[in-house]
């Protein structure tokens, strides 16, 4: 559905739909979701909390928490392969080899019973069919690249601070050179000096090899620092995709302008934050028609059922939306 | 290390000493005659009497308690008055059948306790974590010597494949280790699955699986050395059940250990018997929770980092 | 998941229902033949298997007062005379004669030799002895042994503490012999590995558990043997089986040939096992009711003591605890001893019309309330609760307390009870059997507080030195008749079981009804 020009598409989500069934309710976490990530470039995925961003990393992934997680449709193409449909023993070989994660919460992220230098060579030794002496000289190799002394190989994660464990997670999701790389919110727990370094490595490390990453955040400032292209979600749908200029200087759908509204300037003269009106929807009971209609200062008529179009405002920025829609 | 454990081993002694001295209370203000107890139908009251100035039952508390103590520096445990044999000597031979019963009925509880929570946790909510958890409560409900009954008769009278009581070689010892692994399988499956389903939803587990492990080696190397730690202290109270245990099943399958030595003991206020069999449990249970704090600090690296010394410091 | 393990529950208990259901009560069908096999003779000798119930410790025969290592031993070290068809027959004792009161003469056989080799003299019949005093032991009887002089290898006197002859015979029947030099030569006083006389020598031991003996061919006694020196089987292989459930077990499936003792518990099961006989002494024990005779209603009520006692059913306790194994006992005193007289009946027995008139005629028409102290275990509980039962049908409220073995003397002691159900094991004499009601103790009462002077006139003249006669055994039987102090209730039986092909045991009546095992015949 949604293209743009340059670049190869080297993943390209379409239609997926995730629910999430429990005896009680029906959670519909993520809607028809379609979005492509080009070779080597930087893909955000913004929105607020609950918003389905990690279900979307998860299903890629496929380690969604399979009994209440059914995914009900779409596809995931990694360079041209659905992911979908591939068995559980070839789709281990694409997890930590060809797509990794770098997960939120870094103090619970590591085996507290495992030294952090095993951590990392376990993947190595499971795709790379090396020796174990030469995992762990390539762990210790990765250790130096992230800034941790090789020496510390056998210390446990409770022996580091949640810094340095992110670090740890960065070199396990980087050590088998992966083409696509998923960071869901990797600064979030930390504090912001650290974090500076943090999107320092990776950036670095990104670049030196080429991978392509899908950013999850629901930091803006993250945004503007890593991503080259941007996709906002709301409610389980992708609702504007554009490059990092079309969103942030245009941007058209009035939940994204609400979001950057919501942002506090330091030389700006409100004296309270303007919030967007409302709350999120209760994903197990989401409105008709266009999801955020309920808070929409521009909602009409139209506007609360039926399928909302996709439509492309100029080259490569596309919104999901009836209204008047960017006139900037 | 080496100074936690010896300061461990001379923590035991205030607590055994402890144990010696409320037995002996215990027993010295029980009721009961041990003269009317040895004389049954024969009983006169000079014949009584004559017994309890020959057993020293006419000092005063004390002086009794202390003779004890003292001669338990030179391990003598006195001698039982119902047979006249030494009770150290009796307990020699005792306490290896005791403790080889004990140590293999562990494993036994050990292995399928573990065994049945793993598969009870990892399958949860399906038909297996069903049957795990039926068969545990079976194992918590049927007493241990009813089904030591059970055992015997099904597999020594009616299918004759093992002996029904006796010792010997290996064959004898089958029944009485199965019977008595039985109720510690209930409470350990129960805790291992909890421990794990802890565990399974944790996020590193997520992480084990982005990896791309497959659910085998997610199970084994991830999850359970996780989930073991807590029920590692579970088995170390196991074996106080264990020896508990034993009394019942000695009985029943008529072998000597030091369970049917108290038993007999405390029938026949035989009060060398039952001091000398306590303190011997005490010991051993003692030296167990020692062993499994050991292991524990071995095995999970949270509570080693407070033995070992810090080289590299709070890393930042 | 609350499906699943509903299903699985009730699978469970559909299985256990089925299974019990197929069983029944009747005992379970073990040997997959059905029939106990019967013990063959083939060139390596027979064997045969015994299952004992309780272990112990020790293998002298010094200090034994656990009846399994009795019974396990007395075919390894001999005594000085056996009880055998209502009389006494020498084993080490070639003769015995009384010299005076307090004074027997004993000439031992010659040439006796334990399996070691040593001979046996009276020097050894002395140490013994001594050694048994020194022990400082549990039976009353070793109370009444004075000294042992020794006259020359094959004689010695016998000096007792008291005139009684059942004294002496008690102690020639019950005491085990051994010679000193074997202990010596042993490094543990014989307390691991026995050396006797007798006609097994044990060939292996291991304690708590089992105990093989072996048929000497070297036993020194080779004529006239009487029962107790029987070797009918070459190798006698003994465990102890303290679990009742595993006793019938191994009983019904035939893996051994004599069992026992039989607990109450399995006993109607073993009486119907096929092809298994039970053999017993009806005389082994036996229980009575005793009064309370001092300070309480019954104390001075001989009618109330009547009522209670024509209120009580015997066969009814025997049916209802005992499965039928126990006779009732309606004399006093015991076939057993050397001076019963068959003549001393009780005059009571079950009559709840009567009881009702008596408790009238003693002044409660309209009932009484009385206590009743017991153990609080087993058959002494049961026991306990069916008097209770009877008394209440006869208009008598009896209220139970119920006591720790271990404090029953204490209790009784203490007073404030009515009547007391108690036993007693066979005596060699009437004094013994008396004794045992009217002994005084410290406190100057016996321990139902008897204190009638005409009653202690009459026992003191019976106890004097010389009193021990029929006369004043009958005067002491008239007492007993006309004032029913102590009511017999029952003899119990104690008894074996026997199978593969096995038909008859000696047991020996004058101690605990105990077996002697090489005496088993076809």
């Amino acid at each position: 559905m949604m293209k743009s020009d340059g670049g190869d598409i080297f993943l390209s989500v379409r239609n997926l739909t995730v629910e999430y069934v429990t005896k009680q309710e029906t959670v519909q976490a993520v809607n028809s979701v379609s979005f492509d990530l080009h070779k080597g470039k930087t893909l955000g995925l913004v929105g607020e909390t609950g918003a389905g961003k990690t279900t979307i990393a998860g299903a890629i992934l496929g380690v969604l928490p399979v009994p209440p997680a059914v995914t009900r449709g779409g596809e995931i193409l990694l360079d041209g392969e659905d992911l979908m449909r591939l068995d559980e023993a070839t789709m281990c070989k694409v997890r930590g080899k060809r797509v990794t994660v770098i997960f939120q919460d870094p103090m619970t992220a590591l085996n507290p019973v495992m030294t952090i230098g095993r951590q990392i060579a376990e993947v190595i030794e499971l795709h790379d069919a090396v020796s174990r002496k030469e995992a762990r000289v390539r762990a210790e190799r990765m250790l130096e690249m992230v800034g941790i002394p090789a020496a510390r190989y056998d210390e446990y994660p409770n022996q580091f601070s949640g810094g340095m464990r992110q670090r740890v997670v960065i070199a396990v999701a980087l050590a088998c050179n992966p083409e696509l790389l998923l960071a869901d919110e990797p600064t979030t727990a930390l504090d912001v000096t650290i974090q500076a370094q943090v999107l320092d490595l990776i950036r670095e490390l990104n670049s030196a090899k080429k991978t392509s990453m899908i950013l999850i955040t629901h930091d803006m400032g993250v945004v503007m620092e890593m991503c080259d292209d941007v996709a906002v979600i709301y409610a389980g749908e992708i609702i504007e995709t554009g490059t990092l200029e079309n969103i942030f200087e245009h941007p058209a759908h009035p939940y994204t302008i609400g979001l950057f509204g919501s942002i506090p300037k330091i030389n700006g003269d409100s004296e309270r934050l303007s919030p967007i009106a409302g709350l999120p929807p209760n994903p197990a009971d989401l409105p008709k028609g266009c999801k955020f209609h309920p808070r929409c200062p521009q909602a009409a008529e139209a506007c609360k059922s039926g399928e909302i179009p996709v439509r492309e405002i100029s080259a490569g920025h596309f919104c999901k939306c009836r209204g008047k829609a960017g006139e900037a | 290390m080496v100074r936690y454990i010896l300061k461990r081993l001379l923590l035991m002694l205030p607590v055994i000493l402890g144990v010696i001295i409320v037995v002996f209370t215990l027993l010295y203000i029980s009721p009961g005659d041990a003269a009317s107890i040895i004389l049954g139908t024969s009983y006169t009251a000079e014949s009584a009497a004559r017994i309890r100035e020959t057993l020293g039952l006419n000092q005063p508390y004390l002086v009794q308690l202390g003779k004890y103590i003292f001669n338990l520096f030179r391990f003598d445990f006195g001698d039982s008055w119902v047979s006249g044999v030494s009770v150290s000597s009796e307990l020699i031979t005792r306490l290896p059948r005791t403790l080889l019963i004990g140590s293999l009925s562990i494993v036994i509880t050990a292995v399928f306790g573990i065994l049945l929570g793993v598969t009870a946790a990892v399958n949860q909510n399906k038909w297996q974590d069903s049957l795990c958890m039926v068969l545990a409560l079976l194992g918590t409900s049927l007493p241990g010597f009813f089904f030591a009954l059970l055992l015997a008769l099904v597999f020594a009278f009616t299918l004759q494949w093992l002996p029904p009581y006796g010792m010997g070689g290996p064959e004898y010892y089958i029944l009485p280790v199965v019977a008595n692994a039985l109720g510690g399988v209930a409470m350990l499956a129960r805790q291992t699955r909890s421990s794990m389903l802890e565990v399974i939803h944790s996020d590193f587990i997520v992480m084990a699986k982005a990896k791309g492990l497959r659910r085998r080696d997610i199970i084994y190397r991830h999850m359970l050395p996780n989930a073991l730690i807590p029920v590692l202290t579970t088995i170390g109270m196991q074996f106080a059940g264990v020896l508990g245990g034993s009394i019942i099943i000695e009985t029943v399958f008529a072998l000597p250990g030091v369970g049917y030595y108290l038993v007999t003991g405390c029938n026949n206020r035989d009060y060398n018997v039952v001091m000398a069999c306590t303190i011997i449990i005490s010991v051993a249970f003692s030296l167990v929770m020692l062993l499994v704090d050991l292991l524990m600090a071995m095995v999970d690296p949270r509570i080693k980092i407070q033995f070992s010394e810090v080289k590299h410091g709070r890393g930042k | 998941m609350k499906k699943h393990s509903a299903l699985f529950l009730v699978l469970c208990l559909t299985l256990g229902l089925c299974v019990s259901c197929g069983q029944a009560t009747s005992a379970p069908s073990a040997a997959p033949s059905g029939e106990a096999p019967v013990v063959e003779t083939d060139s390596a000798g027979t064997t045969l298997k015994v299952a004992l119930t309780n272990p112990f410790s020790g293998t002298s025969a010094i200090n034994i007062s656990n009846p399994y290592r009795y019974a396990t031993f007395s075919q390894v070290y001999e005594t000085l005379i056996a009880y055998e068809d209502g009389k006494y027959v020498g084993i080490l004792a070639k003769e015995w004669k009384k010299l005076d009161d307090y004074t027997w003469q004993v000439t031992l056989f010659d040439d006796i030799k334990d399996s070691q080799g040593n001979p046996f003299t009276s020097s050894d019949v002395a140490w013994s002895f001594d050694g048994q005093k020194t022990a400082g032991h549990v039976l009353r009887i070793y109370y009444e042994f004075g000294a042992v002089e020794v006259v020359d290898d094959t004689t010695f006197k016998l000096t007792l503490n008291t005139d009684s002859d059942g004294a002496f015979y008690l102690l020639g029947v019950q005491m085990l012999l051994c010679t000193q030099k074997a202990s010596d030569d042993s490094p543990d006083q014989l307390a691991t590995m026995p050396v006797g006389t007798g006609p097994y020598l044990c060939t292996k031991y291991v304690e708590g558990s089992s105990c093989t003996l072996t048929k000497r061919s070297d036993y020194w006694k080779k004529e006239n043997l009487p029962k107790a020196s029987l070797a009918n089987v070459d190798t006698i292989e003994i465990s102890y089986v303290p679990e009742a459930v595993q006793m019938l077990g191994t009983i019904v499936s035939g893996n051994v040939q004599v069992a026992g003792e039989v607990d109450m518990s399995i006993s109607k099961d073993v009486d119907s096992a096929p092809n298994v006989l039970t053999k017993y002494i009806s005389n082994g024990t036996y229980n009575g009711l005793a009064f309370n005779m001092k300070g309480r209603a019954v104390s001075d009520n001989k009618a109330l003591r009547e009522a209670i006692s024509y209120a009580i059913d015997p066969q009814g306790l025997i049916d209802a605890v005992y499965t039928g194994h126990a006779t009732i006992m309606d004399t006093y005193g015991m076939a057993t001893a050397s001076d019963y007289n068959p003549a001393w009946v009780s005059g009571i027995s079950y009559d709840p019309e009567k009881a009702k008139e008596k408790l009238t005629e003693a002044g409660y028409p309209d009932g009484i309330t009385i206590t009743l102290v017991s153990n609080n275990v087993g058959e002494d509980a049961q026991l306990s609760e069916l008097i209770q039962g009877y008394l209440g049908a006869a208009g008598i409220n009896c209220v139970l307390d119920y006591v720790d073995p271990a404090s029953g003397a204490a209790r009784l002691a203490e007073g404030e009870w009515d009547i007391t159900h108690s036993g007693g094991i066979g005596v060699l004499d009437m004094s013994l059997f008396w004794g045992n009601i009217y002994n005084k103790s410290e406190t100057d009462m016996s321990m139902y507080f008897h204190n009638d002077p005409a009653l202690y006139e009459i026992y003191d003249a019976y106890k004097l030195a010389g009193g021990k006669t029929a006369e004043n055994l009958q005067k002491l039987y008239e007492y007993e008749y006309d004032n029913v102090t102590w009511l017999p209730l029952f003899n119990k039986h104690v008894f074996f079981a026997l199978s593969g092909g096995y038909k008859d045991i000696y047991l020996n009546d004058c101690y605990m009804s105990l077996p002697y095992l090489g005496s088993v015949t076809r």
